[in-house]
């Protein structure tokens, strides 16, 4: 459902190159003789994606070619077909014919003279054309994978396993060696990484992986490595089977005689399971918390040279932090992109006239965050159709354009990213909201004006719905109470503004990753807590000039602002402690939207990466926080969802 | 339910014991004793126990030759090797002769409870 | 007969015991970061090993007077698919107790339904111990 194809073009030529690079690696497996089966697997596999990714993209005589040879290798993998060598001499010209076509001659519609001739050729030897009608079917959604440039030792057919240790596991070599063992009774293990013999010798817990050739599943799999002790991961890799690209093979290729027939370009790029790239952000951010600890120690322990070293290695692993966030960062636009057509979906339904704008398309964010963020998204989309913008007759008779306008657009902002929906509509009916409220007896009956925050808290209520009628796109309302909890579990925050009869803007903010968030770290008391940045704007020492009293209520004196004040002792209930540090305390400036707030603490311990960890929430629990982090001393640290320290003012 | 039998061998008395206690607090029923790997062969024969707990340096037949003949006569027997640290190599010669899994001495309870648990599962 | 196996442990001066079945591991008691809200009798989150695990203390839901002082093992349990700790003074053993030593369990229940019986255990079954329903606790502690 690719709305504009010049986009994916670049993708398709990486990934067809990727194909391609699978193939001839095939071929030459096939040609070297032993077991056909598996490089034929391979081979049809590669070739029906090319298909299919051909087709998707309207390059109908390169998806042409692509189906004439995967008849032919289906005709092969079923036993009708024998594999003579003139028939590989065949495959192999087919394959530089369609790397030719794919590299220079895509969107051209004939087929080029050296598809014709691998044609005839392949016609030749194989026998009459295929029987089976050209489909033209797309390919399958590509799902969870990001593109990266990694070489993978692990090349070859078969499942990865990879395994992690406890980190108090006993003689760990031999758990790795029963683990390995255990796998073994599977199936064929068909590399390991570290070698067998140095994962033997290993003195403490490792992680390692190996290929295996096995018809077992996932479950036993897991189970068999379990079963070995001592593990704390273990994770079953069944997509790298074709598409495993690594650069010594390529080397490896480029020095034999079949250069000209296997690609000598060197592909840059691999697709990886995001389930990967977790998993190395998990073992990145072990690593974080274990630099911190080694920090600690060294700085405790001075030793010039120790010093150094340590120095390096912590700024290697800040790189090296840098790198993988990098890697997980993806455009809005792969999820934005199919917005367009289900926003005229529902315009349509609903008989509306909607003008969709979509900007800052290129903004990055991680690519959890995102596929996480793009149901809010729809759900604040179809709002804005079905409550916000209002018919055509409606808004003509408003003086307005016919057509509503709906902005979806996405900036950075500092740390944060903004996504924001925004539209031309009727705005949001306060007296109405206020009616309802009063009702359901959630405000004073006394209340008649609302301003945005207070609005927005009422609207996220499950259950307050302000639709006239309920329609089958947006729901009851439950809509915005999805959103806030969803924004709230990832870190962020929702802003509303609504002005009648001119519109609404509904503005999620979001860390622009979730698995580490730089965060400042504060006393209270004995206690610790991390306030993530994405929410800080500044910090100041408490002093008596700049807190002044208000009615008695200790207010924070900004420059021209005047802000409230918190205290973290009262945010966190801690019992009347002896006032520890007396007047040497903080404030650290907290914002939201255009709301900000003194928070005062004990002491600001210093910024640093924090890794975000869930907990189970205890019953009655304060909803201030949005995850938790392991210190460098080992110690957890509540995470401050800064964004509800707003609420309660 | 009947308690889980357990066949102990070692050469040390106090290694015995302490495994002994740890067991019988686990809910097994010590059958019998060994302290040579002869011993521990001819005893398995006898008791058909549902668990070992071998030694590897023993007299008159070590650990690793022991678990080889029992599992020659019982390729289910379930035997859990005691090693000490730095006893690798022999460990691993000991899981590829039959042994199920190994604990390392010092015995910590809940580490030998979970051994014999993976042994046992 | 039947046989459950029962983990004992002691709190507050009282004997008691657990499933065998819920019990995961045993580590030491170690500093608990307070959860600010959450009852007096949840201690707050302890790092496993890389892992955020709630802790409870029995003492504290029972009105021990001298409160957590005595907590010194934590047992690592698993039920209602959480994983969460449960403060002790100290665990004693294993036992394997028939059903016809088990008193009133899953009959009667006491300290807030978190007690679900009595199992006489030991030599001659001379003892007494109070039978904990660790799914009860996790229940009554966190949010499901």
């Amino acid at each position: 459902m690719s709305l504009d194809p010049s986009r994916y073009a670049e993708l398709f030529r990486t990934e067809s190159r990727e194909q391609l690079s699978a193939i001839n690696r095939a071929l030459l497996l096939l040609e070297q003789g032993g077991d056909a089966a598996e490089p034929i697997s391979v081979l049809f596999r590669a070739m029906h994606t090319v298909k299919g990714m051909s087709a998707t993209m309207g390059y109908h005589a390169v998806a042409e070619f692509a189906h004439e040879l995967e008849s032919v290798l289906d005709r092969v993998r079923r036993g009708d077909q024998l594999l003579a060598p003139d028939l590989m001499d065949a495959l192999f010209a087919s394959a530089d014919a369609l790397e030719t076509a794919i590299d220079e001659g895509s969107e051209q519609a004939g087929q080029t003279p050296a598809m014709v001739a691998a044609l005839q050729r392949l016609r030749d030897v194989a026998g009459g054309s295929s029987t089976s009608e050209f489909p033209g079917a797309p390919t399958k959604e590509t799902g969870a994978l990001v593109e990266v440039a990694v070489a993978d030792p692990l090349d070859g057919p078969g499942v990865i396993v990879r395994v992690r240790q406890a980190a108090d596991a006993m003689l760990p070599g031999v758990r790795a060696f029963m683990a390995v063992q255990r796998v073994r009774a599977l199936g064929e293990v068909a590399a390991v990484n570290p070698s067998l013999d140095a994962l033997q010798a290993s003195a403490v817990p490792i992680s390692f992986a190996m290929r295996v050739v096995t018809t077992a599943s996932v479950d036993e799999i897991e189970h068999a490595v379990r079963s070995a002790g001592d593990v704390a991961f273990v994770e079953v890799d069944v997509s790298g089977r074709t598409r495993r690209e690594s650069r010594s093979t390529i080397a490896v290729v480029a020095e034999g005689e079949e250069v000209t027939r296997a690609s000598a370009r060197s592909t840059r790029h691999v697709r990886i399971d995001l389930a990967r790239l977790d998993a190395l952000m998990n073992l990145i951010g072990e690593l974080v918390i274990t630099r911190g600890r080694l920090l600690q120690l060294t700085a405790s322990n001075p030793d010039p040279a120790l010093d150094e070293s340590m120095q390096m290695a912590a700024r290697l692993v800040s790189d090296l932090q840098t790198e993988i966030m990098t890697m997980r960062m993806v455009p809005v636009w792969q999820v934005f992109d199919r917005f367009p057509r289900l926003v005229r979906d529902s315009a349509r339904a609903l008989n509306k006239d909607v003008t969709f704008v979509v900007e800052g398309k290129e903004i990055e964010l991680d690519r959890s965050l995102l596929d996480e963020i793009g149901e809010p998204i729809v759900h604040l989309l179809r709002n804005a159709i079905g409550h916000g913008i209002e018919s055509p007759a409606e808004r003509a008779a408003a003086g307005k354009p016919r057509a509503g306008r709906l902005v979806l657009s996405a900036a950075r902002d500092r740390a944060a990213v903004l996504i924001r929906v925004s539209d031309d509509g009727r705005g949001i009916d306060r007296p109405r909201v206020l009616a309802r409220a009063r009702a359901l007896g959630l405000v004073d009956e006394g209340t008649r004006e609302v301003d945005d925050d207070a609005l927005f808290r009422l609207i996220a209520r499950p259950g307050l719905s302000t639709a006239e009628q309920v329609s089958d796109l947006s729901g009851r309302g439950v809509g915005i109470d999805a959103v806030q909890v969803k924004t709230r579990a990832l870190g962020g925050s929702v802003e509303l503004k609504t002005v009648a009869g001119e519109g609404t803007t509904i503005t999620i903010r979001l860390p622009i990753t979730l698995a580490i968030v730089r965060a400042l770290l504060a006393r209270s008391g004995t206690e610790r807590y991390a306030l993530p940045l994405t929410h800080v704007r500044e910090t100041l020492e408490y002093d008596r000039d700049v807190v002044q009293h208000v009615k008695g209520k200790p207010v924070l004196v900004l420059r021209d602002e005047v802000l409230p004040l918190l205290d973290l002792r009262d945010v966190v209930r801690q019992r009347a402690a002896p006032f520890a540090g007396g007047p040497n305390r903080e404030i650290v400036v907290i914002e939201r939207g255009d709301r900000k707030s003194g928070l005062v603490v004990d002491e600001l311990i210093g910024q640093q990466d924090i890794v975000v960890k869930q907990f189970d929430a205890a019953r009655d629990g304060l909803a201030l926080f949005s995850g938790a982090t392991i210190l460098a001393d080992g110690a957890p640290a509540l995470i401050m969802d800064v964004g509800s320290l707003f609420e309660g003012t | 339910m009947v308690a889980p039998t357990v066949l102990i061998c070692d050469d040390a008395i106090f290694m015995r014991t302490m495994v002994s206690d740890i067991l019988q607090q686990a809910g097994f029923e010590v059958v019998g004793e060994a302290e040579t790997g002869a011993q521990a062969v001819e005893r398995y024969k006898q008791l058909r126990p549902d668990l070992v707990t071998m030694d590897i340096v023993m007299p008159d037949m070590g650990g690793i030759d022991a678990v080889r003949e029992i599992t020659k006569f019982d390729p289910d027997a379930k035997v859990l090797m005691c090693s000490a640290m730095g006893q690798q190599a022999l460990v691993v010669e000991a899981i590829q002769a039959g042994a199920k899994d190994f604990v390392v001495k010092p015995f910590q309870p809940s580490r030998v409870l979970e051994a014999v648990q993976r042994v046992l599962g | 007969m039947q046989v459950r196996r029962f983990l004992l442990f002691g709190v507050a001066g009282r004997l008691c015991a657990c499933d065998l079945d819920a019990v995961r591991e045993i580590v030491p008691a170690r500093a608990a970061t307070r959860l600010p809200g959450a009852p007096e009798w949840v201690r707050g989150l302890i790092n496993l090993r890389g892992t955020l695990v709630t802790v409870v203390d029995l003492a504290v839901r029972f009105g021990s007077a001298d409160g957590a002082a005595g907590t010194r093992s934590i047992i690592v349990a698993e039920a209602a698919g959480k994983t969460f700790g449960i403060g002790v003074d100290e665990v004693r053993n294993v036992q394997s107790v028939a059903e016809d030593a088990l008193e009133g369990v899953d009959a009667q229940r006491a300290a807030g339904g978190i007690i679900r019986g009595l199992a006489h255990v030991g030599i001659a079954r001379a003892e007494t111990a109070l039978v904990v329903d660790v799914a009860e606790i996790v229940r009554q502690a966190l949010v499901l």
